[in-house]
């Protein structure tokens, strides 16, 4: 059987019982969709078909049925209905709805009933009206759960496109911002928009976007994911190449550094291209806070991306390989700490982390209510447990819960598990080389990531290949009166962000 | 697909290495402090202190009980003897279920029999073995170096770590192995090293004395002509030695006041000082002047000096520059009569500024001329600060009667 029914071309033909019958046949067994049936006047047959739950009833009372049923009975009274021109004519003078479409088609009339539009068949009237009337349940917007601030917007993304595109919009009131509509997904039909500002955004990347997106061609998208694979550069690649988020705020100020984001319909999170690794490290509120402070903090934040990747491989490195290289005393307690523990350091690192990496997604996975009894019994059994019995060391436990405080320290989830899960290989090449072994690591890392591309952009960039007056944006983060200019990857069109430097002085003395 | 088979080939190549060299901490048997002795037979006795890590738990643990409890010491002293010193170590492994390990031992002790015999057999294998370090103290012991080992730790885990803890307290010479075999081969220097000796904590108290209250001490220095111990230098006499060799971080000078001043004495603490050693070749007549230059801080005075009067000050100066004189005279007198051994490196620093003269007239005569070296000692005390206060106690208290 074909993935999807294949189209219908006939035309709406007039004769309501005709293509009544052929839409009840198309939606049977369908009970959310309504055929209501009413008459314009005392003749004039007519009928309106929605989906429940899809519309607005309060829209449809008040603006179509309402005028509709009124100018029936004025036209009764007058010459009864004419005819010609009858669509047009409640199109323009009788529907007070604000968005009313006409068309022929039955494949239109399916489509629009199936997007949540009232459609209107007369009788004899060989063009169906397309009444926008949408209106369903939606999450109000709320504060974005993944991305969480101190300082900074507490909106969010929802589930539903307009509503994320209004929250855009909003911030950027300009023509300049452009948000190109599309349908992806044959069954799904979801509505997709690729959005940019005009004039910034690199006009090639814009280009190979729309490429890419008009490429899918699948049953279903039911969340960013999906495109994210799809459109991807290095599909074998461990690392994210496309960042996402559900916060408007940080959209836009990706928008300004020309780049382009793609918005799904019925999913709060958004796609933002091209990115590079050092970009996954910002959180918005990077550029919220006090620039000293959020120098600071970055610098942390790759302290610990380092910690995250390479402690525990370090550990059984030195450990078990390079014992000389730990001061005296600290080599005597981790001795005297490992003495009962049965196992070598690096099945003892692997026992650890596999167990913290489980309860992690436990703790995801679990119903609430539950969850805190087993991230209880959890840490009592890893943390107290195992190490009195001698099963593992005390700075084994050590080790592994500041692994796991620093990978969560990566402000993107998908890079932080994708270093989470770097961390094994480590452990192994550490396990069976040492030191040699983790260098190996690191420079098999370092040399994938040099070779990534997101839509053209090296993914290491601006650090390799170096373009210095980015580097204001990477380790650190210069106050907002320094960034004059815009990454140099993605907008180099306009690089311009302001005008001059605005460094704020004091006023000249008797000037 | 290709690179596919190739990323796999080399993931398969990883466990073939069968974790090359890897050793669990489990398995090593961590010495850390090494001692060496002389046998009757001409054979090496080699001690090893190796720290036995279930009685190293933390603090509060079953450890705790167990020092209590008696015999059950941190670490195990072990000592076989042996042919070489490696031959020793092959011995001593056949009796240990652990892998001995060097990289630890940072103390490494050398009894008086066989220092004065040479150190440099049984040093070699300090330098050619991989896990052992150039960065170990060295340390000689009038008698047997067993017994230092053998110590029981108040302060810290082991007695070894006590021990360096004491090295690095600037109090006497600080050699590390590699210093050791810089003085030995270079010339113009012969080789000098602390000396560890076991003192009782307390003195006067005739009882205990008998008693555990012993604490390795760094008392004194150990003279070397090449690899040979040649003598002994007493504390007073190792700070000379230490003053010449521009080493002391602190010190502290005692003089005493003439009765015609008052009586008394006055100590005071260094807390800058350099030496600076300036060999003069003229008409072929070799002199070396040393310079001392120090800062002085007044710790104590119980004279009846006021300090707030600068001639005091200056008398007081002066007073400093006698004394270490004195000092660094009565340790030259010792090197150069006693011991014929240049620990100071005054033929360096005559290599260093009269390459040529070196070569060509002292380089094979040094032993002959530096006995009669003309040393000319020219010490710059400065008195800095006087502390909180000017006069002494004594003073205020007969001014206010």
């Amino acid at each position: 059987m074909e993935y999807r029914t294949p189209p219908n071309n006939e035309l709406v033909s007039g004769e309501i019982a005709l293509d009544l019958g052929m839409l009840r046949t198309t939606f049977e067994r369908s009970s959310d969709v309504v055929f209501r049936e009413f008459q314009l006047g005392d003749t004039q047959a007519a009928v309106m078909i929605f989906l429940d739950g899809m519309v607005d009833p309060l829209i449809v009372d008040s603006d179509i049925m309402q005028p509709l049923l009124k100018y029936g009975e004025q036209m009764q009274q007058k010459s009864g209905v004419s005819l010609t021109g009858l669509e047009s004519l409640l199109k323009n003078q009788v529907i007070t709805a604000s968005q009313v479409n006409t068309g022929g088609q039955i494949q239109d009339v399916i489509d629009h009933i199936l997007v949540g539009d009232t459609v209107l068949l007369i009788d004899g009237v060989n063009k169906a009206l397309f009444i926008s009337a949408r209106g369903w349940g939606k999450r109000a917007v709320e504060e974005p759960a993944t991305e969480a601030v101190i300082r900074g917007p507490r909106e969010g993304f929802t589930e539903d496109l307009l509503t994320n595109i209004t929250l855009i919009r909003r911030r950027l009131r300009t023509p300049q911002l452009k948000i190109e509509g599309m349908q992806l997904g044959r069954l799904s039909k979801t509505d997709v928009a690729i959005t940019y500002l005009e004039g910034i955004a690199d006009e090639a990347v814009i280009e190979e976007v729309r490429k890419r997106m008009n490429r899918i061609d699948i049953d279903a998208i039911l969340e960013s994911g999906y495109v994210e694979e799809l459109i991807e550069d290095s599909p074998f690649s461990i690392f994210p190449q496309i960042n996402y988020t559900e916060r408007p705020d940080r959209i836009v100020g990706n928008l300004l550094e020309g780049k382009v984001g793609i918005l799904i319909d019925n999913t709060p999170f958004a796609l933002i291209l091209p990115v590079t690794f050092f970009e996954m490290m910002q959180a918005s509120e990077d550029y919220y806070q006090r620039y000293i402070v959020s120098t600071l903090i970055r610098l942390l934040r790759y302290m610990f991306l380092v910690i995250a990747l390479l402690l525990p491989s370090l550990y059984i490195a030195l450990l078990t390989f390079h014992q000389e290289m730990l001061p005296t005393s600290l080599l005597l307690s981790a001795a005297a700490s490992r003495e009962a523990v049965p196992f070598p350091a690096i099945v003892e690192a692997l026992l650890m982390e596999i167990s913290f990496e489980a309860l992690r997604e436990a703790g995801v996975r679990l119903p609430r209510p539950v969850g805190q009894a087993v991230s209880i019994v959890g840490a009592l059994v890893i943390g107290e447990a195992a190490v009195s019995a001698g099963i593992v060391s005390a700075p084994m436990v050590i080790i592994v819960s500041i692994t796991g405080i620093a990978s969560f320290i990566v402000p993107s989830y998908s890079q932080a598990i994708t270093i989470r899960l770097l961390r094994f290989p480590m452990m192994i090449m550490a396990g069976t080389l040492g030191l040699y072994g983790v260098l190996l690591g690191v420079l098999f890392i370092l040399i994938h990531m040099s070779r990534l591309r997101s839509f053209g952009v090296p993914y290491l960039s601006p650090l390799a290949p170096l373009h210095a007056s980015d580097l204001k944006d990477v380790l650190i983060r210069v106050p907002w009166w320094g960034m004059v200019r815009r990454s140099t990857e993605t907008a180099k069109n306009n690089p311009r962000r302001m005008k001059g430097t605005l460094r704020p002085r004091p006023p000249k003395r008797g000037g | 697909m290709r690179k596919l088979g190739i990323l796999l080939l080399i993931l398969v190549m990883l466990p073939m290495t069968g974790c090359w060299s890897r050793t669990e901490l489990n398995d090593l048997s961590i010495v850390t402090a090494a001692a060496i002795d002389k046998m009757d037979d001409g054979k090496y006795l080699l001690t090893l202190q190796i720290a036995v890590p279930t009685m190293l738990g933390p603090v509060g643990n079953s450890s705790s009980s167990g020092t209590g409890s008696g015999g059950e010491k941190p670490t195990a002293i072990v000592s076989e003897k042996g042919e070489t010193i490696m031959d020793a170590c092959r011995k001593l492994q056949k009796k240990l279920p652990r892998r001995l390990f060097f990289s630890h031992s940072r103390i490494i002790v050398i009894g008086e029999k066989q220092a004065r015999e040479g150190v440099s057999p049984v040093l070699d294998f300090f330098v050619r073995y991989r896990e052992s370090r150039l960065r170990s103290f060295i340390l000689f012991t009038q008698g047997k170096a067993a017994d230092i080992l053998k110590l029981n730790a108040k302060w810290e885990k082991i007695s070894a770590e006590e021990i360096r803890e004491e090295e690095q307290r600037h109090i006497g010479l600080q050699i590390y192995l590699k210093d050791f075999f810089h003085m030995l081969l270079a010339d113009g220097i012969e080789p000098v090293a602390a000396q560890v000796a076991l003192m009782s904590t307390e003195i006067d108290s005739e009882e205990s004395s008998s008693g555990q209250e012993m604490n390795a001490a760094i008392s004194g220095s150990a003279v070397f002509r090449k690899d040979k111990l040649v003598g002994w230098l007493n504390d007073a006499e190792t700070r000379g030695v230490l003053w010449l060799r521009n080493e002391l971080k602190t010190s502290i000078v005692t003089v005493d006041i003439p009765e015609d001043k008052g009586g008394g004495k006055i100590s005071a603490a260094a807390v800058r000082e350099t030496t600076e050693i300036k060999p003069i070749l003229r008409n072929g007549k070799l002199k070396i002047k040393a310079e001392i230059f120090m800062e002085n801080t007044l710790y104590e005075n119980n004279s009846k000096l006021d300090m707030s009067d600068p001639r005091v000050i200056q008398f007081v100066e002066r007073e400093l520059e006698q004394d270490i004189k004195k000092r660094i005279q009565l340790t030259l007198d010792k090197a150069q009569k006693t011991f014929n051994s240049d620990i100071f490196g005054f033929g360096t620093a005559v290599y260093r500024t009269y390459p040529k003269a070196w070569n060509r007239q002292f380089k094979d005569s040094w032993d002959d001329v530096f006995p009669e070296l003309e040393v000319d000692i020219k010490p710059h005390a400065k008195l800095v600060r006087t502390g909180l206060t000017n006069k002494s106690m004594i003073m205020v208290e007969e001014e206010s009667e």
